[in-house]
């Protein structure tokens, strides 16, 4: 049992949604006041209703709230906060936030601001892993100005190639280019969405591992020079480069492989002095070769299957950490215990090339039961808006192995209702049935591939007897208890209170309509 | 009360053509326990029905039928079309009374100009805009840039034509269903 910390005795979490949620649950448990930020769109969000102390940032865009340093380092200090955490987004990996909470003395829960710029350019990076002895992928190491120079660098390193934003990730400003006749308007797009996103729309162009997997390796360090490696995650499946399901252990990943990861992804942190919670992320190929491609220099969003399989609370020690704690004795020997699978809730229709789908979630039951958590920044009524992330919340499982995280993945979506939006839970249930992904054969092309074939669709329900029925018979009945609605109060006749209907109540209602049904005829509608 | 009622094709351009109509009937069953009757085309199911919540336009249900329990969300989308969504998945139902339904058909069927207006499938910012109008399109040509959720997202042309009329300029913020295009 670690001591209570005494140097941190009140956090402002500068982010909104699940991870908002994720942090202020942690810091309740240790004891610790939690305080948020929030947009005008927030006020009613899950993370206010959660925290200790709620304090507006600005209008809803998030130029305007959630991205606002200055005026966050300076709440931080009017209401006597010791530490902010970032969560992950926003404000997470700008050095110059970072920066700013050191020069303001609020302690930012996160490594030092040195480490963020050192591992923020992919091209600063690439350099020192290169002199750090981390393998990288082939490519070209400079910003490129235009056209011209991204023609001659991807011709350099042979199609097909990825173009990159220089500050990027969450896969925003990044376009796969299979040959040279894509590469102008890919360019562009990078570009453009590079700005947007970052503020800097520098790319570069980088060699493409044919069908490798991404395999993530946790680490944490200490502010005493102390890293350690918490294993991996596989998360090679991913829809236009952005994660939707992530697991931990990778089936692909021996205990020799897991440990040369391991010590890689030290060594990486190591170069840049890291003491706080990131994440190595890896190409690994299928001879077993990996590929250094980036480190998030902050909490990640599937950082809670890590947390099933090691038992380590990860936010804690991001917390201990910052508060000059050594990595205690849980961090010895990290060994992976038992799957865990997380998928992402996304606000978006699979069927529909993931258009984003905000909106009020009229209904939302979550799953529970053994092996079942659920990290989900929304309640039911909450209105999702179209100013930020379409990611709801996530449901992670676990259980003693893969096949049975699996079987208990399909019963926690079989629980899981959401209504009035569109969610990626049918594509998840469709995963499930999927002979690649119950195999662990993955790759990060692999999700894309299969939805550009049309595969992943919605199991096909029954053609013909009552299931087929089912919806017509469902509709039919709705549409009669409108129509018996709208007569009832045209008439002026019949209860039509819109409040919770007791079975008599119901019942009396449906006698009603059929009642009324045997004397009408005709249109109603 | 009687109706016709048919599954709408899931959205989508890979999705299959609408399944037939069928007649729908829902009468108050047998005896006083408040069962229904439900007749689908020739086959007729006896439902229990209990309200379990929903607000708003959204209606839940659980269904009885034998003794299989169903938990259906009806929402009523737009005046006779329902989304019905249930563990095995979502669908569109569109719900209409038989002589509304004939009229539709016989209006329907009339040559129409092949002039399309593209609407905003989701609300956004419109952040570019590729081509001018008059300007001749091919299938799949960018037309314009659309910044949603911290995406972008380029509106392309579905078939080759030319662009009428553009109904939106850069900068421009637009809800879901706005129109942004004519194409011809």
């Amino acid at each position: 049992m670690v001591a209570k910390i005494e140097r941190i005795r009140k956090v402002l979490v500068a982010n909104r949604g699940e991870i908002a949620v994720r942090v202020l649950r942690t810091l309740r448990e240790m004891g610790i006041r939690g305080a948020v930020v929030y947009s005008e769109a927030d006020r009613l969000g899950l993370p206010v209703l959660l925290a200790d102390e709620a304090y507006p940032i600005g209008p809803a865009p998030s130029r305007d709230s959630y991205l606002r340093a200055e005026a966050i380092v300076r709440l931080a200090a009017e209401i006597g906060a010791d530490a902010i955490h970032p969560g992950y987004g926003f404000l997470s990996e700008r050095a110059e936030f970072a920066g700013l909470c050191r020069a303001a003395g609020v302690t930012f829960i996160g490594p030092s601001p040195e480490a963020i710029a050192a591992m923020g350019s992919k091209i600063e990076s690439r350099k020192l892993m290169i002199a750090a002895g981390v393998p990288v992928v082939p490519g070209g190491k400079e910003p490129l100005p235009d056209l011209a120079a991204a023609a001659a660098a991807a011709a350099a390193v042979g199609y097909p190639v990825m173009i990159k934003a220089a500050a990027g990730g969450g896969g925003k400003g990044m376009r796969l280019v299979a040959q040279e006749g894509e590469l102008a308007s890919a360019y562009r797009a990078a570009r453009a969405e590079a700005a947007a996103s970052f503020g800097d729309d520098a790319v570069y162009v980088e060699k493409l591992i044919v069908n490798p997997r991404h395999v993530e390796i946790q680490i944490m360090g200490d502010l005493h020079g102390r890293v350690v490696s918490l294993g991996e995650r596989e998360c090679s499946l991913q829809r236009r480069h952005q994660k939707v399901v992530e697991e931990a252990p990778s089936a692909a990943v021996t205990p020799g492989l897991r440990r040369r990861m391991g010590e890689a992804a030290v060594r990486a942190a190591g170069a840049v002095g890291y003491g706080n919670a990131g994440t190595v992320e890896f190409l690994l190929d299928s001879h077993g070769s990996f590929f250094f491609l980036e480190m998030n220099t902050r909490l990640q969003v599937e950082h809670p299957v890590t947390e099933l399989v090691t038992g380590i609370d990860l936010v804690a020690w991001q917390i201990r950490v910052a508060a000059g704690e050594p990595l205690g004795t849980e961090f010895d020997q990290v060994e992976p215990r038992g799957h865990a699978i997380e998928v992402r809730l996304y606000a978006e229709d699979p069927y529909q090339r993931f258009t984003p789908s905000p909106g009020r979630i009229e209904l939302l039951r979550l799953p529970g039961g053994p092996g079942v958590r659920i990290d989900c920044g929304v309640y039911e009524g909450s209105e999702v808006s179209i100013h930020y992330d379409p990611m709801l919340g996530k449901l992670i499982v676990w259980a003693p192995n893969r096949e049975l995280a699996l079987a208990r993945l399909g019963r926690a979506l079989a629980e899981l209702r959401i209504e009035g939006i569109r969610t990626t839970v049918p594509l998840y249930q469709a995963l499930l049935a999927d002979p690649d992904f119950r195999a662990g054969q993955l790759d990060t092309g692999m999700l894309d591939r299969k939805l550009a074939a049309g595969e992943l669709r919605p199991a096909a329900s029954a053609r013909d007897g009552e299931l087929a029925d089912l919806p017509l018979v469902a509709a039919a009945i709705a549409h009669s208890e409108l129509a018996g609605r709208t007569a009832a109060a045209a008439g002026g006749a019949g209860p039509t209170g819109g409040g919770p209907q007791t079975p008599g109540g119901r019942r009396w209602r449906w006698a009603a309509a059929g009642r009324r049904e045997g004397l009408r005829s005709g249109s109603w509608n | 009360m009687e109706l016709i009622a048919r599954r709408r094709a899931a959205a989508g351009k890979e999705a299959g053509p609408d399944e037939p109509a069928e007649r729908v009937r829902v009468v108050r069953g047998p005896g006083e326990d408040g069962s229904l009757e439900v007749a689908v085309g020739s086959r007729t199911y006896r439902v229990d029905a209990a309200r379990v919540g929903g607000q708003g336009s959204l209606y839940l249900y659980s269904l009885r039928i034998g003794g299989a329990q169903h938990e259906i969300a009806v929402s009523a989308l737009s005046s006779g079309v329902y989304r019905v969504s249930s563990r095995e998945g979502a669908f569109l139902v569109e719900v209409a009374d038989p002589l509304a339904y004939l009229a539709a058909q016989s209006a329907g069927g009339k040559g129409t100009k092949r002039r399309q207006q593209v609407t905003a499938y989701m609300p956004g910012r419109v952040v570019a805009i590729l081509v001018a109008e008059g300007e001749e399109v091919a299938a799949g040509q960018g037309v314009l840039v659309l910044e949603a959720m911290k995406m972008q997202n380029e509106i392309q042309a579905e078939q080759q034509g030319t662009v009428r009329r553009l109904l939106v300029e850069p900068g421009q913020s637009v809800d879901g269903g706005d129109p942004l295009f004519e194409l011809e």
